[in-house]
């Protein structure tokens, strides 16, 4: 398979997906009003926390290590957003076909299966970052947030970011084809990162032992790094430590996400359970 | 080499149930050739392990052990390679994207399978042409009937212009005139040379469809020839139908003495007699149908017995509205062989008349 119909490929799967949602209306409102229904709730209870005067923001500041509280929590539920969007994208996709009886057809293409996992993907994706970039208009329009970036770096950070948490949807996708569920799947998994990477809060208020579980996690780093980069302006050598562990999860997640995907893939075969729903 | 190998193809499912844990040898040491060219059809009851043995050919599932061969190309360490020479029609309509027009439906397919665009595009034409939906290519597949469906899907199956073809129960619970066009694009498919493996209960289908059958059952072949020399060599007897007009009950009694007599003045042993359909019994008991009373007469040589027991009806003063002598069919070998009446399906068959041709 040669590169150009690689990406036909994943055209042709992204161009699908879009083809299957565009076919329910009520999809399309939801694009719409779903950016302020999710970061309102959000920038109110920050608001709370912080007091009328903003007298709860100086121990906010402290463990944050940055007074800007609406963009840490905006840039931080942004991401988790995105990062749910996509596990759950993911872990759908498969259950989907699953349910509809398709997914035995199209896994009898020989197209390579982790294509197959990324092209299903590919188009939430799209609409995932038109609707994260919504969230941080709406943030900017609706509530005043303030965002500063060398974009260079925004870019890199991004692409690392995308690259370390689509691994972990590759791992979800095998774990839901062989329990032939998803919603539980997919909601621990997006609990327990909410949990312990430090979404909403600075990973400095968690256990010991919480925080370390927390470093563990890509979607920490991302924060790190975006944070960095959004909130407080921090330039290529004040990242480049938080950088490199972030590419370091860049190669490795995706390895080792397929790696999982391949084995159950694989332990679902042998189950023969693959067209079971 | 495009044809279909399998050496020792075995395939065992474990099952949990009640705590213990269960075996089931589904498909059991299977030793099979399918030549280039050839269309073969595999027969077998529900869960006989023609979908399993499917399965393990199309690398959708995993053989516990042997191996196997399609196109030249190992399933279990060549499964991509396999895949791109096959093309496979499951069972079921729901292997369709029905929010998607038959058009986007091949587009996606065809191009999972690496065709060019410009060929894609001038494929799907022909393919839709092919299975008679060219002017409905641009409508959403929910809108289809089952038959439209399975053509459609038929057309996606042959797209990429596979060497090997798989088609699993094609015809099931398609109308008449349906299953008769899938028939025929089945048989000019592999009259233009491609492999084909079919799977079926319709053992009509497979009569007049297949160069070679296999019976499958219980995961083991028990049977492996063309349909005619399965017939030939079988055991079960050669029929003769008899049709009178409407008679009074003692009829019957009457012919089961008739025929007996005859069989005696030929050499035979007597006969078995009993209503078309009911072989089994082999009583003389009939029922009076509609047009009148249908007695069968069952045995070895009764084709060659038939005049003689025409000759014997009229001189007691029973006319006869029809005689039919018929050799024993595919089903008759099917049960010889597993003990199984046929599959449901083939009354189906007989009710809507397969096209033969």
């Amino acid at each position: 398979m040669n590169l150009a119909a690689g990406f036909r490929m994943v055209l042709a799967l992204a161009r699908k997906k879009l083809a299957q949602e565009l076919a329910y209306k009520a999809s399309l409102l939801m694009w719409f009003i779903f950016p302020f229904l999710f970061i309102a709730p959000y920038v109110y209870q920050a608001r709370f926390f912080a007091g009328p005067g903003g007298e709860g923001v100086g121990a906010f500041t402290r463990l944050a290590g940055t007074d800007n509280y609406l963009g840490f929590i905006v840039v931080g539920a942004t991401l988790w957003y995105w990062l749910t969007n996509l596990l759950w994208e993911i872990g759908f996709s498969i259950r989907d076909e699953q349910s509809m009886g398709t997914l035995e057809q199209l896994w009898l293409t020989p197209a390579p299966r982790w294509l197959l996992i990324t092209g299903n993907a590919a188009a939430n994706t799209v609409i995932n970052t038109f609707m994260s970039l919504a969230v941080l208009g709406i943030a900017h329009l609706w509530f005043g947030l303030r965002l500063t970036a060398d974009p260079g770096l925004l870019a890199l950070a991004c692409g690392l970011s995308w690259l370390a948490l689509y691994g972990m949807g590759f791992f979800y996708s095998g774990l839901v084809m062989l329990l032939k569920e998803a919603e539980g799947v997919v909601r621990l998994g997006n609990e327990v990162v909410l949990a312990l990477a430090g979404v909403t809060y600075p990973l400095a208020v968690l256990p010991g032992w919480a925080g370390v579980l927390g470093k563990a996690i890509p979607l920490s780093w991302a924060l790190k790094v975006l944070r960095g980069i959004l909130l407080e302006g921090r330039g290529w050598a004040a990242l480049s430590g938080d950088l490199l562990v972030l590419a370091l999860f860049a190669i490795l997640t995706p390895a080792a996400g397929l790696a999982c995907f391949g084995a159950l893939e694989r332990v679902t075969r042998r189950r023969g359970i693959l067209g079971e729903y | 080499m495009s044809g279909i190998v399998t050496r020792n193809l075995t395939r065992v499912f474990t099952m949990r149930q009640e705590g213990r844990v269960r075996e089931t040898l589904a498909v059991d040491a299977l030793d099979l050739s399918v030549a280039p060219g050839e269309l073969f059809g595999l027969l077998g009851v529900n869960g006989a392990g023609k979908t399993t043995t499917i399965k393990m050919l199309a690398t959708l599932l995993e053989p516990t052990s042997g191996e196997a061969w399609v196109a030249g190309r190992s399933v279990t360490t060549e499964p991509r390679a396999v895949r791109a020479n096959l093309g496979c029609l499951l069972p079921g309509e729901r292997t369709l994207y029905w929010k998607l027009t038959a058009r986007e439906n091949l587009h996606f397919s065809g191009t999972l399978h690496g065709m060019p665009p410009q060929r894609l595009k001038q494929r799907v034409s022909e393919v839709l042409e092919l299975v008679g939906l060219a002017g409905r290519g641009d409508e959403r597949v929910e809108k289809f009937s089952s038959g439209m469906k399975q053509r459609l899907a038929l057309a996606r199956t042959i797209l990429h212009e596979p060497p090997v073809l798989f088609f699993d129960e094609p015809t099931t619970g398609l109308d008449i005139h349906s299953a008769r066009s899938l028939r025929t694009l089945i048989r000019n498919l592999a009259g233009a040379g491609r492999t084909v493996l079919l799977t079926t209960h319709n053992l009509q289908e497979a009569q007049d469809l297949c160069d070679r059958v296999g019976i499958i059952h219980r995961g083991r072949l028990v049977a492996l020839d063309s349909p005619e020399n399965l017939r030939r060599a079988s055991s079960a007897s050669d029929i003769v139908v008899l049709r009178f007009g409407p008679g009074p009950a003692p009829l019957r009694h009457v012919v089961a003495a008739v025929a007996g007599e005859a069989a005696v003045r030929v050499g035979l042993p007597a006969p078995e007699v009993s209503v078309a359909g009911d072989w089994a019994d082999a009583t003389a008991s009939a029922a009076a149908e509609a047009d009148g009373l249908e007695i069968a007469v069952k045995g070895r040589g009764a084709a060659g017995y038939a005049a003689e027991l025409l000759v014997a009806l009229r001189d007691r003063g029973l006319g006869v509205l029809g005689l039919e002598t018929r050799r024993p069919g595919l089903e008759d070998v099917f049960v010889e062989l597993t003990g199984h009446q046929a599959p449901a399906s083939m009354d189906e068959v007989a009710a809507e008349g397969v096209d033969a041709g």
